[in-house]
């Protein structure tokens, strides 16, 4: 009996998703899919004024009430704030913009100027009983990253049921039940300093996920930035790290960790913060061989050239 | 034939070592004390209140009743703050690095470990590709 197959893609969150499929209930499995990150997204982005997070930013300290889902995301993204040091930090939201960055590509960017730290999510407010959330008068938060990942996880664990899955948001991919080839799910993992390939992964189950400084720049004048920002000086990143890429068993972790290795900016630094969390990883520096954190090199099926 | 006055002892000139010391001193009483207003204010119990009516009055008297008082019921939830924890955040306009947290020492939530496949005899294309956001 042939094996069922779904694949579509399509623009959600910012970004083009993927979504392959493979087992008895697939099709089906690929509506579920769109309708769920097409809720997911009117709860947590921040573009969007009637979404959770939109009514959190625009409530000035007051509490509101917020889906079950959201109030797990914000908790979710306390711990990591937390355990990162503070190096993943979710309210970098307004030195963001004040870099120019608003979020929409198609828009273009705003002038270059200059933020100021993030204030950090110390004062964040989950109150599970009332279903409400608040956030201190002028923070305001950004869960797409982390969102994006944790939409990769929710999926994976409500589509587990089939034999192969995988879900892509931009890059936030989670992978489960190897290709429906026979094989592992190959995963590219570019070079951004050249444009070429750095490795390929084989990967049975898990997750991966990139940040770099390489992507989403912009130019104003004689100045350029990026969209990873320094929750601790508010300023884009400036470090040896160019871009982090780490594979785990969970999207949502990944991809903190990524960004929290990006701002950690020294090579030895980020990779130590990596193996501190038991992830696998790849770290990338401006110029010269690679580091790997963890047992990455035997997810490779081609490794990188070159590593230290 | 005079006595020459003894020459007058060299006056000791303080030294700049001491105001150095002095400003250490001070800057570490300062450090003290911001530390010490931190930990306070760390563990400054949140304070819920409630009010109620007392209740009821249990035998009759001639006299009118006072009017009733208002009772306050003090809820605390103290917040355990464990070393190595979260700096509290400045709530001052003025964001300073400051606000960012120690890493801490509870447990870090598992990222759990991705299953490697086999490589096969002849790799195939990607299927996906772990482009930067």
């Amino acid at each position: 009996m042939p094996l069922t197959a779904a694949t579509a893609t399509w623009l959600a969150m910012g970004t083009t998703v993927t979504v392959r499929l493979a087992g008895r209930g697939a099709e089906d499995g690929l509506g579920l899919a769109h309708r769920r990150i097409a809720e997911l997204e009117a709860r947590w982005s921040r573009f969007r004024p009637d979404s959770d997070v939109g009514r959190l930013n625009r409530a000035a300290g007051e509490a509101v009430p917020v889906h079950p889902e959201t109030l797990e995301l914000l908790d979710t993204a306390r711990t990591w704030w937390q355990v990162t040091g503070g190096r993943f930090d979710p309210t970098v939201a307004d030195a963001l913009m004040a870099a120019g960055y608003d979020g929409d590509r198609a828009a273009g960017h705003g002038p270059i100027g200059t933020g100021t730290p993030a204030p950090g999510l110390a004062d964040l407010v989950v109150d599970r009983r009332s279903s409400t959330a608040a956030l201190p008068e002028g923070v305001r938060i950004d869960l797409g990253g982390i969102g994006k990942g944790r939409t990769a996880d929710l999926l994976a664990a409500e589509l587990g049921h089939l034999d192969h899955g995988l879900v892509d948001l931009g890059g936030d991919l989670r992978v489960w039940g190897g290709a429906p080839e026979g094989h592992g799910w190959p995963v590219a993992v570019d070079d951004l300093r050249d444009g070429s390939q750095l490795a390929l992964l084989g990967l049975a189950d898990g997750a991966v996920a990139t940040s770099s400084t390489l992507v989403r720049r912009w130019r104003d004048g004689d100045r350029e930035a990026h969209h990873l920002i320094d929750p601790r000086t508010g300023q884009p990143v400036e470090g040896e790290v160019v871009s982090v890429t780490v594979v785990a068993g969970r999207a949502a972790p990944a991809e903190v960790l990524a960004k929290a290795g990006i701002v950690t900016g020294a090579v030895e630094a980020a990779t130590a913060l990596l193996a501190e969390h038991g992830v696998a990883a790849l770290v990338v520096p401006a110029e010269g061989p690679v580091a790997v954190v963890g047992e990455v090199l035997d997810l490779c099926w081609t490794p990188p050239r070159e590593v230290r | 034939m005079t006595t020459p006055d003894p020459a007058p002892a060299p006056r000791r000139r303080r030294r700049p070592a001491a105001a150095g010391r002095v400003l250490v001193t001070g800057a570490a009483l300062t450090a003290t004390s911001l530390l010490v207003t931190a930990m306070a204010t760390a563990d400054q119990p949140a304070v819920e209140l409630v009010t109620a009516a007392p209740p009821a009055a249990v035998a009759p008297t001639t006299a009118p009743p006072p009017p009733p008082t208002p009772v306050t019921v003090v809820i605390v939830r103290r917040h355990i703050i464990t070393s190595g924890g979260p700096a509290p955040a400045r709530r001052s306009p003025s964001r300073s690095v400051a606000a960012a947290p120690q890493p801490s020492a509870a447990p870090a939530p598992s990222a759990g470990r991705a299953t490697p496949a086999p490589r096969p005899a002849s790799v195939p294309p990607p299927a996906a590709a772990s482009t930067a956001s």
